[in-house]
């Protein structure tokens, strides 16, 4: 009956990703933002919204921008973001 | 930013792995059926003769649920309810809010549901067991300690998914 994150109020996330760059267990992190490491696991998992206050924990310890780890739309995989900064664009004329 | 909170825990390696939620279930489920049973042989230990079955069944029974209440708490206590050694982290309070909230419902549901019967039982044609003794009114308010005490750890231990590895790594 625990009460899960319903699919309007979910909160996607990178957690895993930044994790998996920084070669850190969910352990490192828990300590570093001063929570159980299974609550990182329920974020990850999206079963869990962290409050603004833990966010911003988890933010600046990434040192990256709270809306570039948390997002209310899924995001979109890093590979395919990077492909399209790195792509040219198609309007402009090759220098 | 490191602080010195959250510390991560780890379950005591006596007993059953608690960490898969099918074995907590599993607990919770033989736990409650021994509750009843110690129920069941309170009520009818005036209808029984024989001390020794008496004595016997309620121990059996009440030794259960004692381990199960046990093996429940020590769960609990190591990941969500205590706050002896560390800080509750806002998860965890959630989680022992929405429990002991809800063993309050609960146990204030079946204190209703114990005073329908009474005024029930007590009606005039009504051949229903109603507490008479002292002992019988003791029995009672065991039952209630019982789940009042063993509900918030049952409830946590079967809401809480498979506990992860916190050395995971993606």
């Amino acid at each position: 009956m625990r009460d899960k994150v319903s699919s309007t109020s979910k909160l996607y996330n990178r957690l895993t990703v930044l994790r998996a760059e920084r070669n850190l267990t969910r352990s490192d992190l828990a300590e570093a933002v001063g929570v159980n490491y299974q609550t990182i696991g329920y974020m990850e998992r999206g079963d869990f919204n962290p409050s603004l206050e833990l966010a911003f924990r988890i933010s600046e310890y990434f040192q990256l921008p709270v809306e570039a780890i948390f997002s209310r739309q899924p995001f979109r995989p890093l590979s395919e973001q990077v492909y399209r900064n790195g792509k040219p664009d198609p309007g402009k004329e090759p220098v | 930013m490191k602080q010195s909170i959250g510390i991560a825990t780890h379950l005591p390696t006596l007993g059953p792995d608690l960490r898969p939620r099918a074995a907590r279930r599993r607990l919770v489920v033989i736990t409650y059926i021994a509750y009843i049973l110690l129920i069941t042989a309170m009520m009818l230990s005036q209808a029984v003769y024989s001390p020794f079955i008496t004595r016997a069944s309620l121990t059996i029974f009440g030794g259960v649920v004692a381990i199960g209440w046990w093996k429940l708490n020590q769960f609990a206590q190591s990941y969500v309810v205590s706050s002896a050694h560390r800080i509750v982290d806002e998860r965890e309070r959630s989680v022992r809010d929405r429990a002991f909230s809800r063993a309050y419902q609960v146990v204030c549901s079946a204190v209703a549901l114990g005073l329908i019967y009474g005024m029930i039982a007590t009606s005039a044609d009504a051949h229903l067991w109603i507490p008479r003794t002292m002992d019988d009114f003791h029995s009672l308010l065991w039952v209630f300690l019982i789940l009042s005490v063993t509900l918030p750890h049952a409830l946590i231990a079967w809401w809480e998914p498979d506990l992860l590895d916190e050395h995971d790594l993606p």
